[in-house]
């Protein structure tokens, strides 16, 4: 098993563990099972029809005040914003923690 | 504002927007807003709006913005359309002077949030006593009532695009009637922008105006950047002890809504984002561009903008889109968000 860590920037200060499910496509934001984390590059709106499904979020790109970790504070769902290279990086099937207080998504693939 | 040394506070409040850019520019990808990036966004909407805004106020009554940040997002924008025209000092620091003032006037603290506080004039449709009389401020609630604010939040992008406090804000802290508690408000505007959205046949069945009000711990660090974008990290729901709906409906009646009506009014707003978003998906950028055009003159109509001239500015067709949105991929290398009001000076 691989296990690394990506950093980022805690959008929300909660964490979760939880499989990853990869949104490369936006207009997949439906197909995002109960449970996951979603991992994406960014929110669009569309975002929010997954947000009480979704176990957490791990965007690439984004800050504090980006669009999805708004939503996800609205939500009270963890999120990290900035963890460039996530989309690529976490492979589909991975479990991914988010660690809100160290800034981390830990992966284990 | 600009009372006692007019030029001197518009320029010291010019100096204070271009840092509160560069700050909120370092917490945001401006490229990644839905569904165009920022920088192509203001060039899109290019100096004919711009115009358009200058020529509508000058005729039109100006009302202070019930949504003040909507008006700072139009101003944000103009500064592209500004530069492209090549407006004199004088005509630029005219316009700025107009829309700050504007900005300011549905404002009742600082005019960029300097204090990390967004406080508006008119924050409340009532008093929100009434509210927990009514309602008793079921905590229950809160869940409900932060999935319907992201749902609000979703719905203004998803019509509104960047300029979505056209459809919701968010502002606070105002002082709690509990010592040791603050408020904190989401308010919804226009849910039913049809002027813009004529494909769209079935809207939500929502009211008119809509106030969410979460009682928090006034210990939380709430603030808010000078585009009202909110910066506390805890989950909404830890910080909130007690939360209430008010609403206005379209024959002007106050009402508190309980929960399984927002609820309902949830799954409305999320329906149409649902059908929404696919067709702005299927929109190639010209079309794009020429939707974002008409919703930033729907801003300057909100300031009171007069709207026959802005109807009269709004000339849509294919080639003005491609032009748009050519302009716009043209001139992108040579804007720099963070300049372009610093340099008014």
């Amino acid at each position: 098993m691989r296990r690394f860590e990506l950093s980022g920037t805690a959008a929300v200060l909660a964490s979760v563990s939880a499989p990853a499910w990869i949104v490369a496509d936006f207009s997949a934001w439906r197909d995002v099972p109960s449970g996951a984390i979603v991992v994406a590059d960014h929110a669009t709106p569309d975002a929010v029809l997954v947000m009480e499904r979704a176990a957490g979020f791990v965007f690439a790109s984004g800050g504090i005040a980006s669009h999805g970790a708004i939503l996800a504070r609205e939500a009270g769902r963890p999120c990290l914003v900035g963890v460039e290279g996530a989309v690529e990086a976490i492979p589909p099937g991975a479990t991914i923690e988010i660690d809100a207080e160290r800034e981390v998504a830990r992966v284990s693939a | 504002m600009y009372r006692h040394d007019p030029d001197g506070e518009l320029l010291t409040a010019l100096d204070r927007y271009a840092r509160g850019i560069e700050w909120v520019l370092a917490r945001k990808d401006f490229d990644k807003f839905w569904p165009v990036g920022l920088p192509e966004a203001g060039l899109a909407v290019g100096g004919t709006l711009v115009e358009a805004v200058e020529r509508a106020l000058s005729v039109g009554e100006r009302r202070a913005p019930r949504n003040p940040t909507s008006t700072l997002l139009l101003f944000f924008f103009s500064a592209y359309g500004i530069r492209a025209a090549g407006w004199p000092r004088e005509r630029r620091l005219a316009y700025a002077r107009e829309l700050l003032g504007l900005v300011a006037a549905g404002k009742s603290g600082f005019l960029l949030n300097d204090d990390g506080r967004h406080l508006l004039a008119r924050p409340l449709l009532a008093p929100v006593d009434r509210g927990w009389a009514e309602t008793g401020g079921d905590s229950a609630s809160i869940p409900t009532l932060n999935a319907f604010c992201s749902t609000l939040w979703a719905y203004s992008e998803a019509l509104y695009f960047c300029n979505h406090r056209l459809g919701t804000e968010r502002h606070g802290p105002y002082p709690g009637a509990i010592p040791g508690r603050c408020l904190v408000v989401r308010s919804a505007f226009d849910l039913e922008p049809s002027r813009l959205w004529s494909e769209l046949e079935e809207w939500p069945a929502v009211p008119a105006r809509i106030d969410v009000v979460f009682e928090c711990d006034a210990e939380e660090d709430v603030r808010f950047d000078l585009f009202a974008n909110p910066l506390f990290r805890r989950p909404a729901a830890e910080v909130t002890h007690r939360a209430v709906v008010c609403a206005r409906d379209r024959d002007g009646e106050i009402f508190w809504p309980g929960s399984g009506q927002v609820a309902r009014w949830t799954e409305e707003l999320q329906r149409t984002i649902a059908a929404v978003v696919p067709l702005v998906r299927a929109m190639g950028p010209a079309e794009r561009a020429l939707r974002l055009h008409r919703i930033m003159l729907e801003a300057a109509a909100v300031v009171g903008a007069d709207r026959e001239v802005l109807d009269a500015a709004w000339e849509p067709s294919v080639d003005r889109g491609r032009r748009l949105a050519g302009d716009a991929e043209d001139l992108l290398p040579f804007y720099d968000l963070r300049r372009e009001w610093a340099d008014v000076r």
